[in-house]
């Protein structure tokens, strides 16, 4: 046997990693696009909240009011300042182990009895780890950075890749145009791919190769982020002083990090005599993913200190990371990235559909007598890891609204309906025959999400505010265009087998 | 689709790919941190920017190269050559 050429090895390599990483390739690449709105979800999914724009001024008294009542003796508060993207005032009270929140009305001060949900954050959490852990984030590491090595095979199996930018053969056969397919949402995408895959492996790669932590920190993890971030937090003395009001320094603070943005507000050891404020800035306007902060002594009044300046190194690293997560630009650039996604989701989509495409038609004896059984296999996990997944990240949706508001471990249910209808569906693409698991799960999930708007203003009555009716609309919009998508597949399979009788 | 002559030739490319790959990896982060006349922190947040290339032209190379004991060859001697700069550069400063 010859040595393969550099080519043949490249495109072998595209093939089966392609198909075998594909398979979490696509559930990855498809609940990270949709976590590019993780805030929008979050909002959808807990209509208790209503939008109501609130000075920054009076949604910190709202806050400090209610810590006063609850906080007392907590050793930490928290304050998540409202946004447009975030609506509602959120406090955090309680120790380094054992935290409480609750979400309040910005104007009112009302505690808004939201539901108990994990929102938007899971699908982050799953693009980000699978819902396993250390384990789950080692995994995705290890599909990105065979990702990236998918892209680079592919341009190079790809020689022609300026000339077939242009082609695209829609009425030629099946394979070929599928090949197209696959090609112009590559090539057109490749920018955004790479960017998105490189950064994304930059998030995680440190955790599994600590070589740098190791030779330059002793190992000790929170070296690197100790010596960059600077802190002005100070010993509690053990001595009681009333907390004053934080109002003056929010003003103090809008002066250095800008008016209306700040993001966070921690307050450590309130009514100590130590007590500090530090006030955080907020990412959505800049690409690196660090916030400018500054910190008083909250009896005094005094600047403790202030950090709007970074380590360059630093800052590049953090701009990979603030690419990767897109909170900055805006809803153009977010939408870019969403429609990326979702580009870049049909693109592996396709691929893996290309694999079982050309074996369909050349049957061959790969994998010896259990070819036949192995392909089929093959053809099922491609349906569950494709449509299944998008039927099931509806079904999470859905959850939201049918589960009962005051159900015990709700949030769990939720993510509990992910799983079940997931595996639900490699179940029926195990049973039916390829071209009908095809055709009922993009059904499925098409009017899953179509159907979402009804779902939910039957299940949270009351006036829909612009994000809610942002997400429902692009829910009936991607759910159209999947119940399109069955449709013209079931038509695919039909004439194949019409082709065959004849 | 078959270019490789055995499975087990598969298995020791795809072993090549992540050990090999990984203490050339780490060799390169030791070996720069040697040579690279930079405060510590701004080589830390430096090599986690660059690290998945290593990774990636590991993972490619694994592939391409004409058998698998040569995949396996010139990645281990490219690790011993790094781990052997870094360690001079570490012993000359």
């Amino acid at each position: 046997m010859k040595a393969p050429t550099f080519t043949q090895s490249m495109s072998w390599l595209h093939t089966w990693s392609g198909l075998l990483f594909g398979w979490l390739l696509v559930p990855i690449f498809f609940t990270g696009t949709l976590a590019v709105f993780e805030p929008e979800i979050s909002h959808w999914m807990r209509p208790e909240i209503r939008h109501a724009p609130a000075e920054p001024a009076r949604a910190l008294a709202v806050a400090e009011a209610r810590l006063r009542q609850v906080g007392e003796g907590a050793p930490i508060w928290r304050v998540q300042m409202p946004s447009s993207r975030q609506p509602a005032v959120g406090i955090v009270w309680g120790s380094r182990e054992q935290t409480r929140e609750e979400v309040l009305h910005p104007l009112s001060g009302e505690v808004l009895p939201v539901r108990a949900t994990e929102g938007g954050h899971f699908f982050t959490h799953f693009h980000a780890e699978l819902d396993a852990g250390k384990v789950g984030r080692a995994i995705v590491c290890l599909v990105g950075l065979v990702m990236l090595a998918a892209l680079i095979n592919g341009i190079v199996v790809h020689k022609k890749i300026f000339q077939d930018f242009f082609t695209f053969r829609p009425q030629s056969s099946a394979q070929r145009s599928w090949l197209d397919a696959h090609n112009v949402l590559g090539v057109l995408g490749l920018p955004f791919l790479l960017l998105i895959t490189y950064t994304g492996v930059v998030i995680l790669v440190d955790s599994y190769l600590p070589a740098a932590t190791y030779h330059f920190y002793d190992g000790k993890a929170g070296g690197p982020r100790g010596d960059v971030v600077r802190s002005f937090e100070r010993r509690p003395a053990g001595v009681a002083a009333p907390l004053p009001s934080l109002a003056p320094l929010l003003q103090e603070a809008e002066t250095v990090l800008g008016a209306g943005h700040v993001g966070w507000i921690g307050i450590r050891a309130p009514g100590d005599r130590e007590a500090t404020v530090q006030f955080m800035r907020h990412l959505d306007d800049r690409l690196g993913a660090v916030a400018d902060h500054i910190t008083f002594a909250a009896v005094s009044g005094w600047e403790l200190g202030r950090q709007t300046e970074w380590n360059p190194v630093a800052y590049a690293f953090r701009t990979q990371v603030g690419l990767h997560l897109v909170h900055f630009g805006g809803y153009p650039a977010q939408w870019l990235y969403f429609l990326s996604g979702l580009a870049g989701t049909a693109m592996m989509a396709v691929g893996l559909v290309l694999f079982t495409i050309k074996r369909r038609k050349r049957p061959g004896h790969e994998f010896g007598t259990a070819t036949a059984r192995v392909y089929g296999a093959i053809e099922s996990l491609n349906v569950a890891t494709v449509a299944g997944v998008m039927l099931a990240s509806a079904a999470f949706l859905w959850a939201n609204r049918l589960l009962p508001a005051d159900l015990a471990e709700r949030a769990a249910w939720e993510i509990g309906a992910f799983f079940a209808v997931w595996a639900l569906t490699l179940v029926h693409a195990g049973l039916r025959a390829p071209g009908a698991a095809w055709r009922g799960q993009f059904y499925a999930a098409g009017l899953a999400w179509a159907l979402l708007p009804l779902c939910d203003v039957a299940g949270a009555p009351g006036l829909l505010d612009a994000m809610r009716l942002g997400v429902d609309l692009t829910a009936l919009v991607g759910g159209l265009a999947l119940v399109y998508l069955g449709w013209r597949v079931s038509r695919r399979f039909a004439a194949a087998a019409a082709k065959e009788a004849a | 689709m078959r270019i490789y002559q055995s499975w087990t030739q598969v298995l020791s490319r795809v072993l090549a790919a992540g050990l090999g790959g990984y203490a050339a990896a780490w060799a390169l982060v030791f070996a720069l941190g040697g040579w690279l006349p930079l405060a510590r922190v701004s080589l830390w947040f430096l090599m986690g920017q660059i690290l998945p290339v290593p990774l990636l032209l590991a993972l490619l190379w694994a592939f391409a190269a004409s058998s698998a004991a040569r995949a396996w060859g010139w990645l281990l001697a490219l690790a011993a050559l790094l781990a052997g700069l870094g360690y001079l550069g570490k012993v000359l400063s």
